[in-house]
């Protein structure tokens, strides 16, 4: 029972990996570049969103402004930061989120202080149990949410002009431009997604880690290790691997006494090294040759 | 009136320049107040650290997020040692360089097969595990409550104060560590791992073994860094695990991007100014320096991606182009000459 329940929980928060991990890999398909500042703006939008439910908003509607919020932060962020930067090496790329890392890691500290928040469940906590198994409301909200997003950005990119669009534009920029697609456009659009995914998977774990600055470090960790895990291109990759490491954690954390629940910060980076070492592409990538 | 201005120009002024600034560096702490003593103290700690950025990022092209790591391994070493197993100090600082060396080496065997991105990634991950992993050792490292190291104090019959005392120390400390990165940077090492950074084929056409060079600016890198972690255990006698976060690596990067990527002097420079900034910020908030860091990184990198150290060459270059005729160089013939 013990053995199902841990499984249950890992689902649940692989859940929420997932959901950055979707972020992470709309990112990357379109610009090449890794988002590290991806888990501090979804933070920062949390904290919106507890803002507006401090002023007096019904908790999903705080919710929603927050994820529309996050929408434009995104969006603003490829427009103002990641676009002049574009045409340089992607080391200064790299480097230019780790900038965005620190200005929103800082600027929440600067606004809310560091003291742990309490943040609401969107709606109020049930609980069912069966024998020694339980399941609260809030962990099926979790990974409802990750269906529909998957489900959203499989039907987006597979079904819509605007996600032919997307994808065209991410194979092939130079061409797409060509035949009178906004590529510029795209990548905002991009963007903005990712902060929307990052915003509602920082809404639904902040209940469950409390709400502080450095909430998403550990969590962005965990949703890397998913995507290298999955595949850094692969939607369906991230969603898995998601899911995978949210098991893995927990059942590391369960039955390796060495490690321990202190320690399950380990198994991120572990993943990462062997994933890196065996096979780089991860189990859904496209496998990149590179000519030496 | 050519040979005193080529004096001027040249290597044997730029040699009495660093000669006089390293005399500077030795008379200062005995005019100025105690706290800009360990002000300044703090700053020889960054310039190593960031020089090990240099000699990894400028020199080779890679990237390292736990620069803040490895000088908390090195600082740990150094305390470990010397606190729970009672070495002298000396062999903690050595404890302090050779295992970060170590450890970076390792990262780098690794690192040399990953792009910038993964390599980003993995050095993050480093970064995060870093404090857990500390805070589960408490036998070893005190875990969240700390570790206090006693300091070194000054030989009776000198007449210096401690905190003179161990700026001394840490300025001879840096100054060897100076030496040591200026030989790498401008020796067969530096030549190797710009060859390696420029053109990977052309490297390997002419001998150089690729993957190994990477991996040896990592151990640097690393080694850099734990020395200036013994140096920061001497200046400041307490040792958190929460000190040596993902935060002071992110910062250490923008201080390198912000002194200027690859040179020497940029490391000093940036040095001073992650020293510096929070001094004048922390009136209005502790976050503020944050925010100044992130922003100027990112405004660098847009705007000046030489960095502070750049900014004589490009005011030299504009003067010249400026003035073409007033000033003609040397093998550098006025425009209308040339087109004569």
């Amino acid at each position: 029972m013990l053995f199902l329940q841990q499984i249950t929980d890992g689902v649940a928060t692989g859940a929420i990996y997932a959901s950055i991990g979707l972020a992470l890999v709309l990112i990357f398909r379109s610009t090449g570049i890794a988002n590290f500042a991806q888990g501090e703006m979804a933070m920062f939008s949390t904290f919106v969103a507890w803002q507006l439910i401090a002023w007096g908003l019904p908790v999903p509607v705080a919710a929603l402004v927050a994820v529309a919020f996050a929408f434009v932060v995104g969006a603003a962020t490829e427009r103002f930061v990641v676009r002049p930067a574009e045409g340089g090496s992607h080391l200064n790329t790299v480097i230019l989120t780790f900038g965005l890392y620190l200005v929103f890691n800082e600027f929440a500290a600067l606004i809310w202080h560091s003291t742990p928040l309490s943040f609401p469940t969107l709606a109020p906590e049930r609980v069912w149990s069966v024998g020694g198994w339980r399941m609260t409301s809030s962990m099926v909200v979790m990974v409802g949410a990750l269906v529909v997003e998957s489900l959203a950005v499989y039907l987006l990119l597979r079904r819509t002009t605007l996600g032919l669009w997307m994808r065209a534009s991410a194979a092939n920029p130079e061409s797409s431009a060509l035949v009178g697609i906004d590529v510029k456009r795209m990548l905002m659009l991009g963007w903005g997604l990712a902060g929307v995914f990052g915003a509602i998977a920082g809404i639904l774990i902040a209940p469950r880690v409390f709400l502080e600055p450095n909430m998403m470090s550990g969590i962005l960790l965990y949703a890397f290790a998913a995507v290298i895990l999955g595949g850094l291109d692969s939607v369906l990759g991230a969603v898995v691997g998601g899911v995978l490491i949210g098991v893995i954690e927990n059942l590391v954390g369960t039955y390796v006494t060495v490690i321990g629940p202190d320690l399950k910060v380990v198994v991120p980076l572990v993943v990462i090294v062997l994933v890196l070492m065996l096979r780089p592409a991860g189990l859904f990538g496209a496998v990149e040759r590179v000519r030496v | 009136m050519n040979r005193i201005s080529a004096v001027l120009s040249g290597p044997v002024a730029a040699r009495s320049a660093r000669f006089a600034f390293v005399v500077l560096l030795f008379v200062l702490p005995f005019v100025q107040p105690p706290d800009r003593n360990f002000q300044l103290t703090m700053v020889f700690v960054y310039s190593v650290a960031i020089l090990g950025l240099t000699v990894l990022t400028g020199a080779s092209g890679q990237i390292s997020l736990a620069q803040a790591t490895f000088l908390g391994i090195g600082a740990y070493c150094a305390g470990v040692t010397t606190v729970v197993w009672k070495w002298p100090l000396w062999a903690g600082l050595v404890a302090a360089a050779v295992v970060p060396f170590v450890v970076g080496y390792l990262v780098g065997v690794l690192a040399a097969r990953l792009n910038g991105l993964y390599l980003a990634l993995v050095t993050v991950t480093i970064a995060i595990v870093f404090i857990p992993l500390v805070k589960r050792f408490d036998g070893l490292t005190g875990g969240a409550n700390g570790l206090v190291v006693p300091q070194p104090q000054p030989p009776a019959g000198l007449g210096l104060a401690t905190d003179q005392w161990h700026y001394l120390i840490v300025l001879v400390l840096t100054l060897a560590c100076w030496r040591i990165g200026r030989g790498i940077l401008g020796g067969r090492v530096g030549r190797a791992l710009y060859a390696s950074q420029d053109n990977a084929l052309v490297a390997v056409a002419m001998g150089v073994d690729v993957p190994f060079v990477k991996a040896t600016a990592f151990a640097w890198c690393g080694g850099l860094a734990g020395v200036a972690g013994g140096m920061y255990v001497i200046a400041v006698g307490f040792l958190s695990p929460e000190s040596f976060s993902l935060l002071l690596s992110v910062g250490l990067l923008a201080g390198m991007a912000v002194g200027g990527v690859g040179r020497a002097a940029g490391a000093v420079l940036g040095a001073v100014y992650i020293q510096f900034v929070p001094v004048y910020t922390q009136e209005i908030s502790s976050s503020l320096a944050g925010i100044i860091y992130g922003a100027s990184l990112i405004l660098v990198i847009l705007l000046l991606p030489g960095g502070l150290a750049s900014v004589p060459r490009l005011l030299r270059v504009d003067v010249r182009a400026s003035r073409p005729d007033i000033h003609p160089q040397a093998g550098e013939r006025p425009r209308e000459a040339a087109d004569g």
